[in-house]
């Protein structure tokens, strides 16, 4: 379950990325000597930069919960995984 | 008097980060120190409505980079209502906690986290960039999601895990959700994507509307999203669950809504159809699989579920009166659902057991719990002069005036079935015969009290004095909402 | 525990080294190229978490470790709100106040550079510590169900 929400969460962080492409565009630094490139948005790169660091922080909390549920319950088979009912 | 804005976010950030030091230096220091920084907020919070007339927007600019480049940070009659309300919930809250953190080992990591959350829930109230508003969501939401795993047990575990898979599913939706509105308007202020997000309905801005409901509505815990809510909720310690379910499911969740589609997306009918509607099935569902619990804690859990059905319907009007309610709805729900949640930590605290069955009699034993529940209770239920009389009567009387007599007859059920669940809690808690195993009980300690009285006597004021209230308050608040989209 | 072969140790005493720097040097010239402090972060916490590897800490040292890497944390954090709060002194929260240089040289962009600084020590604090207790759970677990 944590590697779906994994993938999930890499698709839509693609997909933010790909919101900056601009039609021949290089990556967004810029060199000393060349001007009237045009640019990738370097926006969507920084949005998901965040992104990745949220994601990677909800992954570790994810793994920790869950080693510690195996600890308790001795199964990572979530259809056993119900002691709270209703 | 700008510049006391991003403080908010900043100075309960200084106090999670301190308090960890602080806490390898003296175990005791980091209650006081997180009391510090909540009673900071309170009176920051409370002062705002005595120097800036709440009318009035303030708008910061982070680093002093203007929109479109950089942050705004936006104070409108909303936001500043719903500051004081999380600060003032904040506040009581940590000095409960102070006593009743005790039984936990790893207190001063307890009161770091909650004062993240604080960090959070702030951000997204003030900010007024979109992106923003997801950073700040997730930092509240994962420090909830430890906090509700914070003893350790097998339960707590179990709901914290299911809470946080359905919270990081909704925070990817709402992720995808402010990517099309990006890609769409290439701005990420809320102001400027007001003014230029295209005004006819098509196929993406159904897609981004889909989007954002469902995945607001998970964190809000709407039907039919609300599975993590009534587990999360039971097995959380008691002052987190009273901060989950009072304050954090409607910053996270409603007030996120009410901003987007109200003030950003704009709404339409059909929006505000399926908002009135899932309020609806909210109230219905709430509301039944309240009254076949056994277990206090998720009583408590599935009335959050209804209530918050209750302010959607009542936002979902669309009429000044409906929106009335329902925002008044919201600040009296974070009243008195603290107050019964803190009154359940309370009587697990006396009599170590949450099954009603196993209750009874303790009138006599916890007097002060048993009114400050009654007083709670009766709120909760609409009756007068409480505080949920009022809201729940604006609701009622805006479906009647916007010709949905449905609508109005399942909102008087709602409230029928509240009452009797409420009843049911009151009568096997505190009426019947004492159990022998409880002969030792004895009242909660001092601080909890406290705090329980001062939160039953706010229910009490709000009601009685209701006309001030709305009108310093609520006026500005609701007249921000009517407003949608501003040009 | 123990660590790896004797070849990964030879490897990993080389190049320990130059992953620190080299992580250093992306969080530094975040302003410059790609990366920054987040990444920076990470890369220098993959030198250390290579170190434990390939070399094993026994459980006292790990504790030690712990300690370090929390300090060297919230001293990161610390760094990064007392930027954010003399941010005023610029005129608004987070304002960019030191001297900006000329674009294309490091210690350019005002306050960037520290910024990147501070989130690459607590990022890669932050990390190491992660992993050091998810090192010591793991050994407990097992215990357990001995």
């Amino acid at each position: 379950m944590i590697v779906g929400i994994v993938i999930m969460e890499y698709a839509v962080n693609l997909f933010l990325v790909s919101i900056g492409y601009r039609w021949g565009g290089v990556d967004p630094i810029i060199e000393p000597n060349i001007y009237n490139l045009t640019y990738v948005s370097p926006l969507p790169q920084a949005l998901v930069v965040c992104t990745i660091i949220i994601g990677l922080a909800t992954t570790i909390l994810a793994v920790a919960m869950a080693m510690r549920i195996y600890e308790k319950y001795g199964t990572f088979d979530i259809t056993k995984i119900r002691k709270l009912k209703g | 008097m700008n510049h006391w804005l991003p403080l908010f976010i900043a100075i309960p950030l200084g106090g999670a980060i301190l308090s960890l030091p602080l806490g390898k230096l003296n175990r005791k220091l980091p209650p006081w120190l997180a009391l510090v920084v909540s009673l900071y907020l309170l009176l920051t919070a409370l002062l705002l409505y005595f120097i800036k007339s709440p009318e009035a927007i303030s708008v910061y600019r982070i680093g002093g980079w203007a929109a479109p480049l950089g942050i705004n940070l936006v104070l409108d009659g909303l936001s500043q209502m719903l500051l004081l309300v999380v600060s003032l919930i904040a506040c009581l809250v940590t000095i409960y906690s102070m006593v009743y953190m005790e039984r936990y080992t790893g207190k001063e990591k307890y009161f770091t986290l909650y004062q993240l959350m604080l960090v959070g829930m702030n951000g997204v109230v003030l900010t007024g960039d979109l992106f923003n508003l997801f950073v700040f969501l997730e930092i509240a939401a994962i420090s909830t999601y430890i906090l509700v795993a914070f003893g350790t047990e097998a339960e707590e575990l179990e709901a914290a895990f299911r809470y946080l898979i359905i919270g990081s599913v909704a925070s990817l939706f709402i992720l995808f959700g402010v990517g099309l509105v990006f890609s769409v308007t290439g701005t990420l202020n809320l102001a400027e994507i007001a003014s230029s997000f295209p005004r006819e309905p098509g196929n993406l801005r159904t897609l981004i509307t889909v989007l954002f409901l469902v995945g607001f509505g998970m964190k809000a815990a709407l039907v039919p999203f609300h599975a993590w809510l009534p587990d999360a909720h039971t097995a959380a310690p008691a002052p987190v669950s009273a901060t989950l379910s009072g304050v954090l499911i409607k910053i996270l969740g409603i007030y996120c809504l009410i901003r987007i589609f109200y003030n950003v997306l704009g709404v339409s009918p059909q929006l505000l159809y399926v908002l009135s509607l899932l309020g609806l099935i909210s109230i219905l569902v709430g509301g039944g699989l309240a009254l076949v619990q056994w277990d206090f804690k998720r009583l408590l859990a599935y009335s959050s579920i209804s209530q918050v059905g209750y302010i959607l319907l009542g936002i979902g009007l669309g009429t000044p009166l409906g929106i009335g309610g329902g925002i008044f709805h919201l600040v009296n729900h974070a009243l008195f659902k603290p107050l019964m949640f803190l009154n359940a930590g309370a009587i697990e605290t006396s009599t170590g057991t949450r099954e009603l069955k196993a209750m009874g009699g303790l009138a006599k034993k916890m007097p002060v719990t048993f009114i400050t529940s009654l007083f709670g209770s009766l709120s909760i239920s609409g009756l007068p002069p409480f505080n949920g009389f009022w809201s729940k009567l604006f609701i009622i009387v805006a479906c009647v005036q916007a010709g949905r007599f449905w609508a109005a007859l399942i909102a008087v059920l709602g409230s029928v079935l509240t009452l009797a669940y409420f009843l049911k809690f009151l009568r096997y808690a505190f009426f019947e015969k004492l159990p022998p195993a409880l002969e030792k009980v004895k009242e909660a300690p001092g601080m909890m009290i406290g705090v329980t009285v001062t939160l039953a006597m706010l229910c009490l004021l709000v009601g009685v004095f209701f006309p001030y209230v709305a009108a310093a308050i609520l006026n500005p608040a609701v007249l921000v909402v009517l407003e949608g989209v501003k040009p | 525990m123990s660590g790896m072969s004797l070849v990964v140790k030879v490897v990993t005493r080389v190049t320990a080294a130059f992953i620190f720097i080299f992580g250093c040097y992306v969080s530094l010239t975040g302003q410059l190229e790609l990366g920054g402090g987040f990444a920076g972060g990470i890369i220098i916490a993959v030198g250390y978490i290579l170190y434990v590897l390939a070399y094993g800490k026994s459980e006292a040292e790990i504790e030690t470790s712990k300690e370090g890497a929390a300090v060297v944390m919230c001293l990161g954090m610390i760094l990064f709100l007392m930027l954010a709060l003399l941010g005023f002194i610029g005129g608004s929260f987070f304002n960019n106040f030191l001297p900006k240089g000329q674009a294309g040289e490091i210690w350019s962009a005002g306050i960037i550079p520290l910024c990147n600084l501070s989130i690459m020590l607590e990022v890669g604090a932050g990390l190491y510590l992660v992993f050091l207790n998810f090192i010591t759970f793991n050994v407990t677990v097992r215990e357990e169900k001995e």
